[in-house]
């Protein structure tokens, strides 16, 4: 995660980052589960939804990891390449990180 | 500027009301398209910006932007959304919306498009010369003429004129005519005010053969019938 860009977007407001980045952890953890839903149930419609509506507030925080696979999901480029384990992962180490942060800065 | 920001997503939604707080803008904010709808339609013209996005929950935002010129609501609308292709663009556009921003945007260039977009309106409305009854405000040359005759108005009160003429036969109420003619949010504070100006402007433009042009509703606000 790229905390000068988080600093930069929020003049360094601590309290506000705070409450961006836990409004933004709440918020993805919950499409997140969504997602790993409709993966399982390769509802296709759905994943677009869910990731259309993702990318967004990613791309805003600049969460690179996160939206690169955002947008492989999207394009659903490599079928076999086990997108919803790595998934899986990448947000297990992302609320992590989310969270340290939050702590950081509270 | 008073603006109408209809969003679900809550992320983009906390990062557009601090800049659009920063600039002291005022704001209502809506996240499903009915609450965003219902807001346009009961503060008709307050606003002038309206933000959009068009992934909403309960409808998408290109529907809201029909039913919104429908409804004869003329504000300006900048969409944002996420779907960045120039065939999406162009279907915004074409939905009624004067504007459309891709996210991610540059949180500066999003002000900028604010203020552009406020500039336009208000340059929409300059070129004409409104009226009512015997009333004519010219908003160009800043004169008003009861049957003919120049009458002084000071700057609040001619703000105020040109909100119940450009609103007319609808009842603004008083923290609307705060909200737009001193561009505040502090509604109490001021509220004594807005009655003095509009006991004022009324000995102004009273016409003594006919009712009093500006009416009060009572416990609502102020109108102004033809």
């Amino acid at each position: 995660m790229d905390i000068q860009h988080i600093l930069q977007l929020t003049n360094g407001d601590r309290e506000f980052i705070v409450e961006l980045l836990e409004t933004y952890r709440v918020e993805t953890n919950k499409s997140i589960i969504s997602l790993l839903s409709a993966l399982r149930n390769n509802d296709s419609k759905e994943i677009g939804l869910i990731v259309h509506k993702l990318r967004p507030s990613t791309q805003y925080l600049k969460i690179t990891n996160l939206e690169s696979i955002l947008r492989e999901v999207e394009l659903q480029t490599n079928p076999t390449s086990q997108l919803e384990i790595r998934l899986m992962e990448l947000w297990e180490k992302l609320e992590i990180e989310l969270k340290d942060l939050i702590t950081q800065f509270n | 500027m008073k603006i109408l920001l209809i969003e679900d997503d809550k992320t983009i939604t906390l990062l557009l009301k601090k800049v659009i707080k920063e600039q002291n803008f005022s704001l209502d904010y809506a996240e499903t398209a009915k609450a965003g709808i219902n807001l346009a339609r009961v503060n008709d013209s307050i606003y002038d910006v309206i933000i959009l996005d068009i992934m909403l929950p309960d409808m998408d935002g290109l529907s809201v932007c029909r039913q919104l010129r429908e409804d004869n609501n003329k504000t300006p609308i900048l969409i944002i959304s996420a779907r960045d292709l120039t065939d999406h663009k162009v279907e915004g556009l074409q939905a009624g919306a004067d504007d459309y921003l891709s996210k991610p945007f540059e949180l500066k260039e999003f002000i900028a498009r604010l203020y552009a977009l406020q500039r336009r309106n208000v340059g929409n409305f300059s070129s004409h010369i409104i009226s009512a009854g015997n009333i004519e405000l010219d908003q160009e040359a800043h004169e008003v003429k009861v049957k003919g005759r120049n009458i002084e108005l000071t700057p609040i009160e001619f703000r105020i004129l040109t909100l119940l003429i450009e609103q007319k036969g609808k009842v603004i109420s008083r923290s609307n005519i705060i909200e737009k003619v001193w561009n505040m949010d502090t509604v109490n504070l001021f509220s004594n005010s807005v009655n003095v100006h509009i006991k004022k402007l009324r000995s102004k433009i009273k016409d003594s053969k006919s009712k009093p042009l500006i009416t009060t509703v009572r416990n609502i606000g102020y109108k102004l019938v033809d």
